[in-house]
């Protein structure tokens, strides 16, 4: 922009008039014969109103100049995910958005397939809510996408600090059965190798939701290039296509895991052992000459009746191969290595070979170890063993010995076991309602993390589990009140009218039941269609 | 009986908390003895302790019981929140007398205030002597103010920066003593421009010259038409009683935008407004001490029509205005936004050319209204900016805060947007029409 007053006009302002000897040379001569110096008290009174008069002079007649052609914005990118139409969007901004949290929110919105309103990604992307940017991005409109790519301040805040892998993310959600292409591909492995743990755990769930095919097509499209972190995350996806991996279709992939050199990572050496020999189990191969079995009948003989129990006191290379790692497995609780060890033997023989070596049925087994005098130690692993070999028979019995267990420790080791399958693989999410709804197991999805997982695996009840829940709880996360299917005009929860004398309890029952409606509106309002699809602004 | 709705409720609202609080207790158990009629609202609100809110509709002006002195409470809000949903709840319409006598003490205000309007003299003799030491006063004011002037372009800026806090003090305080406040905030932003150094220099200088021209006009007064005489007063802070401006003919005005601040105590608001169906604009400053629970007029919606008697406080420069509505408190009505669309300019270099040749008849407004068709966003020099069909692009100025409401809702398209501009050179977008919708752009500081 140009100066409104000649540059040594301000030069003399700012070092001051003492150093200019002639003022009629700043100014023009027009200006200089109107202010002539013989009217003034002063040089800086003269001074003065030439500087006025030139600065309005110029002020007043300085217009925009067209030019040439500005540099453009980009256009807008194609709309991938649907967005609210306004009249939602109104409803949404009302919500109490702290209260409901940021994963619940983003849950609710992806299995929707949804763009999350640009006032709310906006809001995030601004750091209202530390750490979300990446996770505000993910479920953004078309117009949030084009505001990403002109403004590089929030390009820069994602982790990757690139916006390319929003439109792959996207085109993932919406058309999971849909072969990526090479470059969409390509931009999600980096991404998955260079973002920060939120956003990695989303994009793996997401690519859970593909074909068992084309999930394996990914992993060994990026294995090399994947750091053990993301490895690890990707075993996990394997476990939970373990059928297809045993069936014909999937023995190319089975042989390639299996021909994979010996992995250094140990979380991942353990995630590949848990995945091979829950393939063994499926196609038969754990017979009495299998390593694991030889190991495992070193640890558990049948005594009298009970279960005797021998820790492995050293690491054996025999006990390494198989994945058994002097590692803490479960992050709570103090167990010793040698207890550890025999844990994570008796998570990789699942109830097929516990019940093959005490003699008797599953039901029984799982019984005999959890009166065993490693009772405690085990539970853990046991758990982790049904989620793994799906055993959804035996966790009721487990439930219960851990909810009898006098170790303060395993408060909330169903909640936290849960929360890491359920996140690992959406099939196991949906396994583990089942068992919810079957055997009314409602207190493990209460918990903030577990019902957030399960919401984030895209489960929602049935309407009839949804009452049948609401008749054991009187509060209860909001994760989890957004896991329920009624209407929001259901009477099962329709308030108590307001009174002067209301005990505590009715206050609070009638607190739970606004919670309830709000939750189910919200539901509603994501599920209802749009009424426009593309032009979310329009 | 109340005709208030829950919107016009909410905009009444000091800030978001309140807002929510208010939301909290907007029930009938949380209140008792609930009366309203044409002219107010009350009730007792049942919190720790019992408290009185009051709501007179005409102003709006309120008042409660309760300790907190930011205006309308939570009691209030609720109050007004729950009868603008249900008016099943008022119990009578027979006012208590506490709030009689508010009411009662308000209005002898009001008359007490028109008086002073309409010019009613007491005692004229005395009057003329007050103002000619007044003006007396400011003359002494006005040329320490010229002096100083002077003496910083001596020094130069450079080292008019590094001079001590008290030297601008002492010029503030003589032009307070010289009761030219006026002068005396004009002086303190220079102050605080010449404060920030290398990077403001021509501002600085620009503020100058405005200073420098508004003492010369001043010395130069009595050569002045009475009209442009009395804006003078205005502007260097002596309020006249002046003979009363007659009101606009025009009595539909479109509420454009609506800003709002809070600062040192104070709550400002300013609102733009556009003639319906015409090209004038008009703007509206209000302020309100939070300190005793002054609060800020409700009811101007942005994209809303109001209806009543606008006065221009100038005849010469026919910008800043009074507002009396007469449906501020009735349900808004959403102005058809085509004819905005209609009056716009259709380039910048035309809305600033007759904006130029405002500015040149009256050159002491420090924000000027534009309102232009068809501008989109671009980029110039890394930063947003706006260019119009002729490809002419403008800065934003670096005062606009909602860069990324602008963003979110023009998008890559064309819109109209109202703005104002300070030198003709920077644009403040105000509000703007957005795929048929008008939005507001203006700042939103009021301490929430």
């Amino acid at each position: 922009m140009a100066h409104l007053l000649s540059e040594e006009m301000i030069r003399a302002a700012v070092a001051g008039l003492g150093q200019t000897a002639d003022l009629d040379s700043l100014v023009p001569e027009h200006l200089a014969q109107l202010c002539h110096a013989d009217n003034f008290r002063s040089g800086a009174e003269r001074f003065l109103q030439l500087m006025t008069l030139q600065q309005l002079e110029q002020s007043i007649a300085r217009l925009p100049a067209p030019g040439d052609a500005p540099a453009e914005l980009p256009a807008e990118p194609e709309p991938l995910l649907t967005p609210l139409d306004q009249n939602r969007q109104a409803e949404f901004a009302r919500l109490p958005r702290q209260q409901i949290g940021l994963q619940p929110l983003l849950a609710c919105f992806l299995a929707a397939r949804r763009a999350l309103p640009d006032d709310i990604a906006i809001d995030m992307l601004r750091g209202a809510e530390r750490g979300s940017h990446d996770l505000s991005a993910l479920p953004g409109s078309a117009r949030l996408r084009w505001m990403l790519s002109i403004t590089p301040e929030w390009s820069k805040q994602l982790s990757t600090q690139s916006d390319a892998w929003i439109a792959p993310a996207q085109r993932l959600l919406c058309s999971p059965n849909d072969e990526l292409t090479s470059d969409d591909e390509q931009v999600l492995i980096q991404t998955l190798c260079e973002c920060r743990p939120a956003l990695r755990a989303w994009l793996v769930r997401l690519l859970g939701r593909q074909s068992p095919a084309q999930i394996s097509r990914f992993v060994r499209g990026c294995w090399d290039t994947a750091k053990a972190e993301l490895r690890a995350l990707l075993v996990q996806q394997l476990i939970g296509i373990s059928e297809w991996l045993a069936s014909p279709q999937g023995q190319d992939m089975q042989q390639w895991l299996r021909e994979l050199p010996t992995e250094r990572a140990t979380s991942v050496r353990q995630q590949l052992a848990l995945l091979l020999t829950g393939l063994d189990a499926r196609t038969g191969r754990l017979d009495e000459e299998s390593p694991l079995y030889l190991a495992l009948s070193e640890c558990i003989t049948l005594k009298a009746g009970k279960a005797e129990l021998q820790a492995p006191e050293q690491l054996t290379p025999e006990l390494t191969a198989l994945g058994v790692a002097d590692t803490r497995a479960h992050a709570n609780s103090d167990i010793s290595k040698p207890a550890s060890r025999l844990g994570q033997l008796v998570r990789l023989g699942g109830p097929t070979l516990w019940s093959r070596l005490l003699d008797c049925n599953a039901d029984k087994a799982c019984e005999l170890l959890l009166n065993s005098r490693y009772q405690d130690e085990l539970l853990p692993f046991i758990l982790d063993s049904l989620f793994l070999h799906r055993e959804g028979s035996l966790f009721k019995q487990v439930y219960q010995a851990t909810y009898e267990s006098d170790r303060p420790v395993y408060t909330g080791i169903i909640e936290q076991v849960a929360v890491q399958h359920v996140n690992a693989h959406s099939d196991t999410a949906r396994w583990f309602a089942d068992i919810m709804e079957r055997d009314g197991l409602w207190q493990a999805a209460t918990e903030e993390a577990s019902a957030g997982a399960l919401l984030a695996a895209g489960v929602r009840l049935t309407p009839a589990t949804s009452r049948a829940w609401l008749q054991h709880f009187d509060s209860a996360s909001f994760a989890s009140l957004l896991l329920l299917d009624l209407a929001s005009n259901d009477p099962a929860f329709a308030p108590h009218p307001e009174s002067d004398d209301e005990t505590y309890e009715q206050r609070s029952h009638r607190n739970f039941c606004q919670r309830i409606r709000t939750a189910m509106a919200f539901r509603e309002a994501l599920t209802q269609p749009a009424s426009t699809m593309q032009g979310e602004h329009a | 009986m109340s005709k208030l709705t829950k919107e016009q409720a909410e905009s009444f609202a000091p800030d978001s908390g309140t807002l929510s609080r208010g939301r909290k207790i907007a029930k009938p158990s949380a209140y008792r003895d609930i009366g309203a009629d044409d002219r107010a609202i009350w009730g007792t609100a049942l919190g720790s302790s019992t408290y009185l809110s009051m709501v007179d509709l005409h102003g709006p002006a309120f008042k409660c019981s309760c300790p907190v002195k930011k205006l309308p409470c939570k009691h209030i809000m609720g109050l007004m929140l729950l009868v603008a949903d249900d008016e099943s709840v008022i119990e009578s319409e027979q006012q208590p007398e506490e709030l009689q006598q508010w009411l009662g003490k308000r209005d002898t205000a009001a008359v007490t205030k028109q008086n002073r309007k309409t010019g009613e003299v007491k005692d004229p003799e005395a009057q003329a002597k007050r103002a000619a030491k007044r003006e007396a006063n400011i003359d002494a004011g006005v040329e320490a103010l010229s002096l100083f002037l002077e003496d910083v372009l001596t020094v130069g800026l450079a080292d008019a920066g590094k001079r001590a806090r008290d030297v601008w003090d002492n010029v503030q305080r003589r032009l307070v003593d010289a009761q030219a406040g006026g002068l005396a905030n004009r002086v303190e932003n220079l102050r605080e421009l010449v404060a920030q150094g290398a990077g403001k220099t021509e501002e600085t200088l620009a503020a100058m010259a405005q200073l420098n021209l508004l003492c010369r006009s001043w010395a130069n007064r009595h050569t002045l038409p009475a009209e442009q005489q009395a804006h003078l007063c205005q502007l260097v802070g002596w309020k006249q009683n002046l003979a009363p401006i007659q009101p606009d003919a025009c009595e539909e005005w479109i509420v454009l935008s609506n800003g709002r601040r809070y600062e040192y105590d104070l709550y400002s608001q300013s609102v733009w407004m556009l003639e319906s169906g015409g090209t004038r604009f008009a703007r509206l400053l209000h302020f309100a001490k939070a300190s005793i629970g002054a609060s800020l007029p409700g009811g101007y919606a942005p994209g809303c029509c109001l209806q009543g008697t606008l006065t221009f406080h100038s005849a010469w420069n026919p910008i800043r205005a009074d507002f009396e509505g007469r449906n501020l408190l009735a349900t808004p009505i959403t102005a058809d936004p085509e004819p905005i669309k209609a009056v716009a300019n259709t380039s910048l270099v035309t809305a600033l050319t007759n904006l130029q040749q405002q500015r040149a008849a009256f050159p002491f407004s420090d924000a000027w209204p534009l309102l232009v068709a068809n501008l989109r966003l671009v980029s110039h020099a890394g930063q947003l900016a706006l260019a119009d069909d002729d490809n002419t692009v403008m800065l934003l100025d670096e005062e606009f805060r909602a860069q990324h409401k602008l963003m979110q809702l023009a998008g890559p398209r064309t819109f109209t947007l109202f703005m104002t501009t300070y030198d003709g050179q920077r644009l403040l977008p105000q509000a703007g029409l957005f795929e048929g919708i008008w939005h507001n752009l203006a700042l939103d500081e009021t301490g929430d």
